[in-house]
């Protein structure tokens, strides 16, 4: 199951985020920055893996038909988005480690704190992608979401308080914590409306 | 007609467009663009203080530009901004031997000497790189103050206030530049300087001017307060500020939405075949449904942009406004910008039958959001998605630059309006190849 659901649900999101890393060194600085400046690219742009990669969850079951078979099944549904989204997350985690080391090599100040914060943010606007479109039974406007509350944080800035993206920039870890666990709920209760929506 | 008015009602009530309305209000209220009512201009007063101006004047700029220079070049740390996004440039030694070659010709000190005194410049202790990205500068509480950058990144190390300034690693020596330097020769010299570092440096030609800080008189503060009033008529300095706004947060990225909805609604209601036998034209069809879309989103922006400008029209009272300034902006600035993300989307959609119109319009709209924040002129350059002037009441909205570069600005919107056109007819091709049989999409994408 583990193979097949990799195959049709999980390569595309993944492929298009390797080409969304490959640019991030074209549109930002990726070599020899301190730890506050390396925080640019991750959190600017890495960050936003966790919309393509987790937003696509439920999008094989907005098929009428396709929903009506997954749920006449005895196998819960639930537990496989739960391993689309493992999957998703384990994907999503190599990709912003191998990023980061690839920084670290060009002379970046990279930390575990930095990683984990990027990886937090993109679970967090991931998370919103999936509860956006497990409301609206529509994974377009799934992306809608977290790509307006992204835009929102450069105008907003710091008026969002821990619930701002780009904390690390400013040298602030801590709201990290509440984007991990803004995500996690959200993702949780994306699993619950979308199982009650069947 | 009639078919147009079936696809405008389905697209206004869909759940596409209710979400676009919904976060539209609420991404526009978060940065305070639907209410204006507490910004207002007032004159300026005699012996009061206006800001800044920048100009070229070859004594300042060349002095504070070389300052600059020299204290990167001793820390071997260059701060550009190749897309508006912070790069830190460290130069090898053949660079860094060339970058000396170039002060060396600016001060005429000999290039030996300037290599060593940057070896013996202390380590750079790293600095503090924080910086936040300002969208809102024309509540920067600087009252008058010029904002040729309306959408700054700003590096807290590298305050653009020279009493914030640390001094420089290598400020036991300090670098003039030579008394018989021509002003041409300077902008040569810094422009290879820019390009050494790789382009966005504050060092190119046509951003020295950034260096050229002066004071502004109360007479120049006058005729841009007049200005506003007599072109602006005030109302249009608010709803280019709101089409600034609007342009940037909302119309450059969510218009894709609703194209690609528009697009892939036949296939989630698996109505493409029955569609594809129609007698309809391909041509009548895509431009029923384009024109939906831009007319629905269009609609929603003219209802939001006029509960803008009436919030600031009580603080005029007596003055003459112009009513109609915000339609204007809106059909001049905003809609040749929600014409061509909506075209995009629906090609996109119509040639691979997925959602990746929205991958390719968001790294459009983040490569945007981020260009030639540096001048005014590369804020309506001619490829530009949304161009920016964000600049309020205090500053007297930038009439004076608005007008100085409207030629620019139109040339970019007619430049996004044909653009668009030619999208559209792209999409009918497509389509019209796809019901003939000659082009097929093995659909995996489920709408």
């Amino acid at each position: 199951m583990l193979k097949l659901d990799l195959k049709h649900n999980v390569l595309r999101p993944f492929f298009l985020s390797v080409i969304l890393l490959a640019l991030v060194p074209i549109l930002a600085g990726t070599a020899n920055l301190d730890q506050t400046s390396s925080a640019v690219p991750l959190e600017m742009f890495v960050s936003l893996l966790g919309i393509v990669m987790l937003t696509p969850v439920f999008q094989p079951e907005q098929d009428r038909d396709i929903s009506d078979l997954i749920f006449s099944k005895f196998m819960d549904p639930v537990r496989i988005w739960l391993t689309r989204i493992l999957c998703s997350l384990v994907l999503l985690a190599v990709l912003i480690s191998l990023f980061s080391a690839y920084m670290a090599l060009r002379g970046c100040d990279i930390t575990v704190r930095l990683v984990s914060g990027t990886l937090a943010d993109a679970i967090f606007l991931g998370s919103l992608g999936m509860a956006a479109s497990a409301l609206c039974s529509n994974t377009v406007t799934g992306y809608m979401i977290p790509l307006v509350y992204y835009a929102v944080n450069y105008g907003a800035g710091n008026r969002l308080g821990n619930f701002y993206l780009f904390s690390m920039t400013a040298g602030s870890y801590s709201p990290k914590i509440w984007m991990l666990s803004a995500g996690l709920l959200s993702a949780a209760g994306a699993l619950f409306i979308r199982r009650l929506r069947r | 007609m009639m078919l147009f008015l079936k696809e405008l009602k389905k697209n206004i009530f869909s759940v596409s467009f209710l979400v676009f309305a919904v976060v539209t209000v609420l991404a526009l209220y978060s940065q305070g663009a639907l209410d204006f009512s507490g910004d207002y201009m007032t004159r300026p007063e005699p012996g009061g203080n206006y800001g800044t101006k920048n100009v070229e004047i070859p004594e300042i700029v060349m002095p504070a530009a070389l300052e600059e220079l020299w204290s990167e070049f001793s820390e071997n740390r260059y701060i550009t901004y190749p897309i508006g996004f912070i790069k830190t440039i460290r130069l090898n030694e053949r660079q860094q031997a060339e970058m000396a070659e170039i002060l060396s010709l600016i001060t005429g000190e000999d290039m030996t000497v300037l290599l060593q005194q940057q070896k013996t410049a202390p380590e750079n202790g790293g600095g503090n790189d924080s910086f936040t990205i300002d969208f809102d500068n024309n509540g920067s509480g600087s009252s008058g103050e010029e904002e040729g950058i309306s959408f700054t990144v700003q590096n807290d190390g590298l305050s653009s206030d020279p009493e914030e300034e640390s001094p420089s690693p290598g400020s036991s020596f300090v670098p003039t530049v030579r008394g018989d330097m021509e002003y041409s020769r300077f902008k040569e010299l810094m422009q290879r300087a820019d390009d050494l570092l790789g382009g966005g440096s504050s060092y190119a030609a046509d951003t020295l001017i950034g260096f050229g800080a002066v004071p502004l008189t109360y007479e120049e503060a006058l005729e841009r307060y007049e200005l506003a009033v007599i072109r602006d008529k005030i109302t249009g300095g608010y709803a280019r500020l709101f089409s600034d706004y609007a342009g940037v947060m909302v119309l450059s990225i969510l218009p894709v939405f609703l194209g690609v909805s528009m697009s892939l609604r036949d296939r989630r209601a698996k109505m493409t075949e029955l569609v594809h036998v129609r007698q309809i034209r391909s041509a009548k069809l895509i431009l029923a449904r384009y024109c939906a879309v831009v007319v629905s989103i269009m609609g929603f922006v003219i209802l939001l942009s006029y509960i803008s400008n009436a919030s600031a029209w009580g603080n005029y009272k007596g003055a003459v406004l112009d009513y109609l300034a915000p339609l204007k902006y809106d059909l001049g600035w905003l809609m040749p910008q929600v014409m061509v993300v909506s075209a995009l989307g629906m090609l996109l959609t119509e040639l691979t039958d997925s959602p990746i119109a929205i991958a390719v319009q968001g790294l459009w709209w983040l490569m945007d959001t981020n260009l030639g924040y540096r001048s005014v002129a590369a804020n309506y350059s001619l490829l530009r998605l949304s161009p920016r002037h964000n600049s309020g009441p205090r500053s007297w909205f930038r009439t004076w630059d608005y007008l100085e570069h409207f030629g620019a600005l139109m040339a970019n919107r007619l430049a996004l309006v044909v653009i668009s056109l030619l999208l559209v007819a792209g999409t009918i091709l497509i389509f019209d190849a796809k019901r003939k049989g000659k082009i097929h999409v093995k659909i995996r994408f489920k709408a």
